[in-house]
C-alpha cells in the first residue's frame, strides 16, 4: 500500500516553516547550539492559548496546524510523535524548583508539561481529536518508531490521514549536560519540529511517497537487503541525505562506499544534532522530490543528476541506524 | 485480532512481589505492598505512603550479577526492567537464537529521573546520569542484556504508556515486523513524581481508596511488567491467553484531568471490546485504571456505565495493592489480567467501604477463587487524554 506525504513543514534553526522558499539563504550557527527560528506564532495560535504554552509545545501546535491546512486535513485518524528528549525546559524548571526549594511548595505547571506525551495530548485536545494518539521515545530511532506505527495503521485499514512528527528542544542546560557526554564531542547540538500529514489517498499526481522506514540496532547492516524488500537496488537510489555530523563523519563511511553513484546530501551543519534530526532529513527529502531542486550549500558529493526519483535518508547513531525511503 | 496472539509468559517486579509468583502470592493473600517511605531518599518521608520495590539499587545490581564497574550505568528503571523482561523471556522458553525474530516494546513515563535528580546540578559526578536520562535508555538495556538485536523501541504516554506498547506489539507481530515481542512498561519511584503529583494534590497521605466515596487520591508505587506476545500460528512452547482486543482514544479534554462523561475511556473501552468479538456479558472481570483520585474513578465509573448499562461486570482496582506505577501500570496490570484468567481469580478492591453516590456502582470488595475466568478488560489510562484498553481471553 502507498502512503503519500500531503504536506510537510518543518521549524528549524533555518527559514524553513511556513515559506514557498526552499533554504536558498542559509542563517549561520550564533552560538555554542543551534536553536529553532521562532515563527510568529500568533499567526497559528490564538494569543489566549500561546501564553500558557512552552516553546516545544508551541512549535508543535504552529508546525502541526499548517501541516493540517496546506493538507486540508481536519481532524487526523492519528497523531503519532516521536521526541527523544520530550520537554526538557519544564522538566529542568520542575526540577530546579524540586531541588532549589528542597522538595517544598512547588507549582505544578512544569511538570504538567513536562510529560513526553504533552505535544501530542495538546495538538489532540486543540483539534478535539478523540482519535490514536501516540508518543515514542527512543533516542535516534524516536521518529522512525512513530512513522512505521503510521504504517501499521494504513496497513490495517484504521487510517486515511495521520499525522506525525519528530520534535525535540534544547537550551542552555540541557546543552551544558549533553555537551559532557562523550558523543557530543565536536558535534553542534540543535533543535526542531517536523511534522507530516500521510495519506493513503494520492489525490493528486507527482505525490511524494513515504515507501519504506526500517532501523537497525546493530553495525553489521544489510543494505542491499533492505532496499531488496522495497524492489529497489543500489543504483536507484538517486540522492542520499545522511545524518552527518562533519564532512569526514566515520560513521558515514560505509554508506558512502555503498552508493558511490548516488548524490550526498548533509543537514546536520545547518540545524544541529538531535534525536528527532531525521525527521528534517524526511522534510529536506520530501521538498527535494517536490520542487525539484537541490539547496546547494547542503551538497557533499554533486554528480550532476537532474531527475531524483528515490532518495534514501540515513542516519546513524552509536551503530543505531534508521533508513526512511523516499519516493516520486 | 481474537485469536492470533497469545500471551505466552510473564515477568514482573513490584511492590507485592519480585516475580510472577511471589505477586500471584501477594493478590491471594490480600497483602498490600503499599507502606511508609522506605527506599525513595526524600524529605517526604514519613508524610506519604508508596508502592516501593523493597531492594536498594545495589541489592537489586547484586541479584542481576552485574559487575561493580559497571554500576554507574544503571539506573533504578533500568534495573526494574531488565528483572522482569527477563523474567517473562525465561518464563516464555524462548530461544532466541531460532532464527525468529523478538522484539522489545517498552514504556516509560521519566525514564532515568531517579538517578538525573540526584547528580543534576552537581559538580564533580559521574556524567553517566546524563546518558541514562532518556526514556530510551532502560529499553536498551534490557535489550543488551537479554541480547535482543530486532526491533526496540519506547513509549512515553504517561499512565497508559504500557498498554500502548502491548498493543504495538500486537500490530508489529500481525505485520511480520517481528515475530514475538516482549512488551510491557517500567517506571521507578523518584522526587520528580512524588513532588509532581503532590503539587496536583492527588496524593492520598493514607492507603488509596479507588472507587470509594470518600478517596483522597493515589499513592505511588514503582514496577516493571513485561507480557510476551507471540503468533498463534507460530505454536508457542507455552500458552496462557489470547490478547483478543485492544484500543487507544484520545480524551481531549483536559490536559490533566479527564472528562466527566468519559469519553476516551468510553471509546477505548468499546472499542477493544468490539476489536475482541466478545458481547459485553462476556466479560468477567474489569481492572480497572481505578486510581483513587476523585476525577479519575468518577469518570472512568461513569463511561463503565455508558458501556455496561445496570450490567457493570465484576471490578477491581489492583492500584490498592501496588499504587499507581505509571507507566509500568497496564504492564503489571496486564499480569494480573493473565493471572486471574489462568487461576480463575478476581482480586478485591482493598480499602473500600463506600459507594460513589454519584456513580452507586461497587467494586469488587472479597477475593473470589475457583472461578471460570474468560475474558478480562484492562483499562490504563493518563495525562494528556491518553485512554487505553486491553482485552486478555482464555484459549
Amino acid at each position: 500500500m502507498a502512503i503519500y506525504i500531503k504536506s510537510c513543514e518543518s521549524i528549524s534553526p533555518q527559514n524553513t516553516f511556513d515559506t514557498e522558499d526552499f533554504l536558498s539563504e542559509i542563517i549561520p550557527l550564533e552560538k555554542d547550539y543551534y536553536s529553532c527560528l521562532l515563527p510568529v506564532y500568533k499567526d497559528y495560535i490564538s494569543p489566549k492559548l500561546l501564553r500558557r504554552m512552552s516553546i516545544i509545545v508551541r512549535n508543535g501546535v504552529a508546525a502541526s496546524n499548517v501541516c493540517l491546512a496546506k493538507a486540508r486535513v481536519e481532524n487526523p485518524d492519528a497523531i503519532i510523535l516521536g521526541t527523544g528528549l520530550g520537554c526538557v525546559t519544564d522538566t529542568a524548571k520542575f526540577l530546579n524548583q524540586l531541588i532549589v526549594d528542597n522538595e517544598q511548595l512547588l507549582n505544578p505547571t512544569a511538570f504538567i508539561q513536562s510529560t513526553h506525551n504533552t505535544v501530542s495530548g495538546k495538538i489532540a485536545l486543540l483539534l478535539s481529536c478523540h482519535n490514536y494518539n501516540m508518543t515514542y521515545s527512543q533516542k535516534s530511532t524516536s521518529f522512525e518508531s512513530a512513522l512505521i506505527d503510521a504504517q501499521l495503521k494504513f496497513w490495517n485499514n484504521e487510517a486515511k490521514n495521520i499525522l506525525v512528527g519528530g520534535i525535540d528542544e534544547i537550551n542552555d542546560q540541557s546543552y551544558n549536560l549533553i555537551s559532557k557526554t562523550p558523543c557530543a564531542k565536536n558535534v553542534v547540538q540543535g533543535e526542531g519540529a517536523s511534522f507530516f500529514l500521510l495519506s493513503n489517498d494520492k489525490e493528486e499526481e507527482g505525490a511524494v511517497r513515504l515507501t519504506g522506514v526500517e532501523t537497525v540496532n546493530n553495525s553489521d547492516i544489510n543494505i542491499n537487503g533492505i532496499l531488496k524488500k522495497y524492489d529497489l537496488k543500489v543504483d536507484d537510489i538517486d540522492l542520499i541525505i545522511g545524518g552527518d555530523n562533519s564532512e569526514n563523519d566515520n560513521n558515514y563511511k560505509s554508506i558512502k562506499e555503498i552508493f558511490t553513484n548516488s548524490i550526498y546530501l548533509r543537514y546536520k551543519n545547518i540545524i544541529g544534532e538531535y534525536d528527532t534530526a531525521s525527521a528534517f532529513g524526511m522534510w529536506l527529502g520530501a521538498k527535494i522530490l517536490e520542487t525539484k531542486t537541490i539547496p546547494k550549500e547542503l551538497v557533499l558529493k554533486d554528480l550532476g543528476k537532474k531527475d531524483i526519483k528515490n532518495i534514501l535518508v540515513y542516519n546513524n547513531k552509536s551503530n543505531i541506524h534508521s533508513i526512511i525511503l523516499l519516493s516520486i | 485480532m481474537h485469536n492470533e496472539i497469545i500471551v505466552s509468559a510473564t515477568g514482573i517486579i513490584c511492590a507485592i512481589g519480585n516475580n510472577t509468583a511471589d505477586c500471584l502470592d501477594s493478590l491471594l493473600t490480600e497483602k498490600s505492598g503499599i507502606d511508609d517511605i522506605q527506599i525513595l531518599d526524600t524529605v517526604h518521608k514519613g508524610e506519604f505512603k508508596l508502592g516501593e520495590v523493597k531492594m536498594t539499587n545495589i541489592e537489586l545490581m547484586e541479584f542481576l550479577k552485574i559487575p561493580k564497574e559497571e554500576y554507574s550505568k544503571y539506573t533504578r528503571t533500568s534495573l526494574l526492567a531488565i528483572i522482569a523482561a527477563k523474567e517473562a523471556l525465561e518464563n516464555s522458553l524462548i530461544d532466541l537464537n531460532d532464527g525468529l525474530k523478538t522484539g522489545i516494546v517498552s514504556a516509560t513515563t521519566v525514564g532515568g529521573m531517579d538517578k538525573t535528580e540526584n547528580n543534576y546540578l552537581k559538580e564533580g559526578v559521574d556524567n553517566d546520569y546524563i546518558l541514562s536520562h532518556s526514556c530510551g535508555d532502560s529499553t536498551e538495556k534490557i535489550a543488551e542484556f537479554l541480547g535482543i538485536t530486532d526491533y526496540r523501541t519506547t513509549i512515553s504516554t504517561a499512565c497508559s504508556s504500557a498498554a500502548n506498547a502491548i498493543m504495538l506489539g500486537a500490530n508489529l507481530i500481525e505485520h511480520g515486523i517481528v515475530d514475538r515481542a516482549i512488551v510491557g512498561g517500567v517506571d521507578s519511584l523518584s522526587k520528580f513524581t512524588l513532588n509532581g503529583f503532590n503539587s496536583l494534590m492527588i496524593l492520598d497521605r493514607e492507603f488509596c481508596k479507588p472507587f470509594d466515596e470518600n478517596r483522597k487520591g493515589l499513592n505511588l508505587g514503582e514496577a516493571a511488567g513485561f507480557i510476551v506476545l507471540e503468533k498463534a500460528e507460530n505454536n508457542p512452547k507455552n500458552n496462557l491467553c489470547f490478547l483478543s482486543g485492544f484500543a487507544n482514544a484520545n480524551d481531549a479534554f483536559h490536559e490533566t484531568a479527564s472528562s466527566p462523561n468519559g469519553l476516551g475511556a468510553y471509546t477505548a473501552m468499546q472499542k477493544a471490546i468490539e476489536m475482541s468479538g466478545k458481547k459485553l456479558e462476556d466479560i468477567d472481570y474489569v481492572n480497572v485504571h481505578g486510581t483513587g483520585t476523585a476525577n479519575n474513578d468518577l469518570s472512568e465509573g461513569v463511561a463503565m456505565k455508558r458501556i455496561f448499562g445496570d450490567n457493570i461486570p465484576k471490578f477491581s482496582s489492583t492500584k490498592s495493592y501496588t499504587g499507581h506505577t505509571l507507566a509500568a501500570a497496564a504492564g503489571i496490570e496486564a499480569v494480573f489480567s493473565v493471572l486471574a484468567i489462568q487461576n480463575g481469580v478476581i482480586y478485591p478492591n482493598l480499602n473500600f467501604t463506600d459507594t460513589i453516590v454519584e456513580l452507586g456502582i461497587k467494586p469488587q470488595t472479597k477475593l473470589e477463587i475457583g472461578k471460570t475466568i474468560n475474558t478480562v478488560l484492562s483499562n490504563s489510562f493518563g495525562f494528556g487524554g491518553n485512554s487505553s484498553s486491553l482485552i486478555f481471553s482464555k484459549i
